[in-house]
C-alpha cells in the first residue's frame, strides 16, 4: 500500500499527481502493484486518464477512469470517474466494455492550490482533497467481497462526492453533495448517486443512505452503506479513555425478503464518530495513522469517516 | 475441554455440570454448597467474580416470579460469609435489590452445551430445555476498545423475571415486542429491563450498567446493537445486518459481534467492548447447535429461542474451540 500528501496547484494538477503517484509511486512498484496507464491525453479542454490496476498479487484486471474538465463561467472544475470491465483504445472514455453509464460520480473541485491525500494498493485507490474549508473524495477500485471470487469476482465500485445533476459547483449544498461512505440522491432520479457498485450479476447498483430534501433525511433505500444508514450514530462519541473506534462500511442491498445482501467492506475506509474530532486529524490504529475527513460541508458528530493511512 | 455436551436432570444437576466444567477451563471454585432447595456457586477468573445459584421453583427475590433454573450475577470482590446473593459490589437496582439475569424453564432434562474460550474469557452454557428451546447463560469479560477500568459481564436468556415472548403484530418476536424481560439473544437491548449486565467505572460511577432498552436496573444503561427493534432498519444495527443476511449471492450469513455501549453523561454513548468469540448470526441455514467451519476456526449455531419459532431466524454463534 502506498501514501502520498502534498498540495496541488489547481484541479489539473491534482490528476496529473494522482496519474504519477498510481504508476510509479517507490512504494506501489517495489509491491509490483503499480496501475498502468492505458491512455492519457492532455488538451486545454480538460484530462483524460484510463487506467489498469494490477490486484495484489498482480493477476487481477481492474479498470478505472478520471477526467477533468471545467466551465469557468460557471465556476466549477471536476473530476469525472468511472469503472469498466476492460479497455478498448478505439472507445471513448464513457464507451469502454462495461463502463458505468449516466450520471457519474464526481469530484468536485477548483482552480486553485489544494491539500490532497492519495492512498493505494494494487486493488484499489482514494483520493481526498480539501477544497477552500470543504472536503472531496473518491474511491476506485474493488470492495473487499463477502463472497469468494468465483462468487463474485469483479465487485469494483465507484465512489464520488457528488452527481452533478443539480448543479457541480464545490459550494453546492445537498444529498448529491456526499460522500460514498453515507451517499445521498439528486432526487430526480434515483439511479444517480456518488457511489456505484457493479453488482455480481454485472448490473451497477446506486447506494444511497439519504433522501433528497432540506432535511437530508435517512430512509430505507433498497442499497444503503452500514453503519452510516444507523439513525444513533449521532449519538456516537469516543470509547471511555478517549480511543476512537473505528467501523467498517459494508455495502448492503435489500430488494425483498428473498433477495438480499452483504456485498462487502470498502478497502481502508471506516466510520468514524465525529464527537470531539475534527477534519485531517490523525487517529492511530494498530500503529498506522488514519486520516479523518468531514462529509463535504457537514461537521456534525456522523458526518466523519477515516481512511487507512497506508 | 473448552467444548463439552451432555444432560442433565434439573437446575442443581445442570449447574454442577457448569461448575465441572468452568473449573477444568480456568476458573477458581470459592464456594459451591447447598442454598434452600438448590445449590449456590461461586467462580472467580482474575479480577472477575460471579456467582449463581439454581433454582427450584422459586423467585430471585420477592415480587418476582418463581422459576425452574439457575440465577447469575456478579460483584467485585468475594465474601465467604455472605450468600451468592449479597456479595460486594454485586448487580442492585436502584432500590438496593438485587438483580440477575439466568437460564429458567429448565426442565427434568436437558441436553446442555458449554464452551470456554480466552484472551478474553467467555463461559457460556447453552441448554435445550423441551426440545427445539434452547436458552444461554454467559459470563466472561468483553474485547475493549480502549485501556478502562472494566469489561467483565453477564449474560442470560432472561431478566430478573420469568416473563418470556408475548404477543407480535408482526410476528417477529424478537423485535415485535418490547415489554418482555426474556431477551433472548446475548445482549439483546430491545427489553425494557434487560437481562445483561456490563461492569466499567466511567464517568466516576464504578457499577453494572444494564444492557436494556429503558428503565435500567441499576440506573447505568449501555446499549447493543439492536436499540428501536421497532423502528426502521435504520434505527438498529443488528435488525439491519439480519435483514440482509443470509447473502443471496452464496447464502453465506456473516456474523457481527455483539457491540456494547454505555451512556455517559452528556447522553451520548461511548464504544465499550464487544464479544469476539460470541456473534450475532442468521441461522436460516443452519440447525440448533450445528457446528461449522470458517477457514481454520469451528463455530457453532443456536437459536435465540427457537428457530422458526419465537426467535425465527434470529441466532447466534460461538466459537468451538474442541
Amino acid at each position: 500500500m502506498a501514501f502520498e500528501t502534498g498540495t496541488a496547484t489547481d484541479y489539473r494538477d491534482l490528476l496529473e499527481r494522482f496519474r504519477a503517484f498510481l504508476t510509479k509511486n517507490p512504494a506501489l512498484v517495489a509491491a509490483n502493484q503499480q496501475w498502468t496507464e492505458l491512455r492519457w491525453i492532455s488538451t486545454d479542454a480538460g484530462q483524460q486518464l484510463l487506467l489498469r490496476a494490477p490486484g495484489l498479487a498482480g493477476a487481477e484486471e481492474i479498470y478505472c477512469g478520471i477526467r477533468s474538465y471545467s466551465n469557468p463561467t460557471s465556476g466549477y472544475y471536476m473530476w469525472d470517474l468511472i469503472g469498466s470491465i476492460g479497455f478498448n483504445p478505439a472507445n471513448g472514455f464513457t464507451d469502454q466494455p462495461g463502463a458505468l453509464t449516466g450520471w457519474l460520480p464526481m469530484m468536485s473541485l477548483w482552480n486553485a492550490a489544494m491539500p490532497y491525500w492519495f492512498v493505494a494498493s494494487g486493488r484499489r485507490a482514494v483520493v481526498v482533497t480539501k477544497v477552500s474549508t470543504l472536503y472531496e473524495a473518491a474511491y476506485l477500485g474493488l470492495i473487499l467481497p463477502y463472497a469468494t471470487p468465483g462468487q463474485y469476482p469483479y465487485p469494483l465500485f465507484i465512489g464520488g462526492s457528488m452527481t452533478g445533476q443539480r448543479g457541480r459547483n464545490y459550494s453546492t449544498t445537498g444529498p448529491n453533495h456526499r460522500h460514498f461512505v453515507d451517499p445521498g440522491d439528486d432526487g430526480q432520479n434515483n439511479g444517480n448517486t456518488a457511489a456505484m457498485l457493479r453488482g455480481p450479476s454485472g448490473a451497477w447498483l446506486p447506494f444511497q443512505n439519504v433522501a433528497y430534501s432540506s432535511g437530508e433525511y435517512r430512509y430505507d433505500n433498497a442499497r444503503i452503506v452500514w453503519p452510516t444508514i444507523y439513525s444513533y450514530l449521532g449519538n456516537l462519541r469516543e470509547a471511555p479513555d478517549g480511543t476512537y473506534v473505528l467501523t467498517p462500511l459494508v455495502l448492503t442491498q435489500w430488494n425483498s425478503g428473498s433477495d438480499h445482501d452483504l456485498f462487502g467492506e470498502l478497502d481502508g475506509v471506516y466510520h468514524v464518530s465525529g464527537f470531539n474530532n475534527a477534519a485531517e486529524n490523525l487517529i492511530k490504529v494498530g500503529g498506522v495513522d488514519h486520516l479523518v475527513v468531514q462529509n463535504v460541508y457537514r461537521t456534525s458528530v456522523r458526518d466523519y469517516w477515516a481512511l487507512r493511512l497506508a | 475441554m473448552a467444548y463439552l455436551t451432555g444432560s442433565a436432570t434439573g437446575p442443581s444437576q445442570l449447574l454442577d455440570a457448569l461448575r465441572v466444567f468452568a473449573t477444568a477451563n480456568g476458573w477458581t471454585e470459592l464456594r459451591w454448597g447447598a442454598s434452600g432447595p438448590g445449590q449456590q456457586l461461586s467462580l472467580q477468573n482474575g479480577t472477575q467474580f460471579v456467582h449463581l445459584r439454581s433454582a427450584v421453583n422459586e423467585a430471585a427475590r420477592p415480587g418476582y416470579g418463581s422459576v425452574n433454573g439457575i440465577f447469575l450475577t456478579g460483584s467485585s470482590a468475594f465474601e465467604a460469609a455472605q450468600p451468592w446473593n449479597n456479595q460486594p459490589g454485586t448487580i442492585r437496582n436502584t432500590g438496593n435489590q438485587i438483580e440477575v439475569c439466568g437460564l429458567y424453564e429448565v426442565g427434568a432434562s436437558s441436553t446442555y452445551h458449554l464452551f470456554a474460550l480466552d484472551a478474553p474469557a467467555l463461559l457460556l452454557l447453552v441448554a435445550e430445555v423441551t426440545p427445539g428451546v434452547y436458552h444461554h447463560l454467559a459470563f466472561g469479560n468483553l474485547a475493549k476498545y480502549g485501556n478502562y477500568p472494566g469489561g467483565a459481564f453477564v449474560s442470560g436468556a432472561f431478566a430478573s423475571d420469568n416473563y418470556i415472548y408475548g404477543g407480535s403484530s408482526s410476528g417477529d418476536y424478537i423485535f415485535g415486542h418490547a415489554q418482555d424481560r426474556h431477551p433472548g439473544l446475548p445482549f439483546n437491548d430491545y427489553k425494557h429491563y434487560g437481562g445483561n449486565y456490563v461492569r466499567g467505572q466511567v464517568d466516576g460511577f464504578d457499577g453494572w450498567f444494564s444492557v436494556c432498552r429503558t428503565n435500567p436496573h441499576t440506573g447505568k444503561r449501555a446499549k447493543s446493537t439492536w436499540e428501536d427493534g421497532t423502528g426502521g432498519t435504520r434505527e438498529s444495527l443488528a435488525r439491519y445486518w439480519w435483514a440482509h443476511t443470509p447473502n443471496t449471492l452464496n447464502g453465506v450469513a456473516p456474523m457481527q459481534p455483539f457491540y456494547v455501549f454505555v451512556e455517559r453523561p452528556d447522553g451520548y454513548f461511548s464504544p465499550f467492548g464487544y464479544t469476539p468469540h460470541l456473534r450475532y448470526m442468521n441461522i436460516q441455514h443452519y440447525t440448533a447447535a450445528e457446528p461449522f467451519a470458517i477457514g481454520r476456526e469451528e463455530w457453532m449455531a443456536f437459536p435465540g429461542h427457537s428457530k422458526n419459532g419465537k426467535s425465527g431466524a434470529h441466532g447466534y454463534a460461538v466459537r468451538l474451540v474442541r
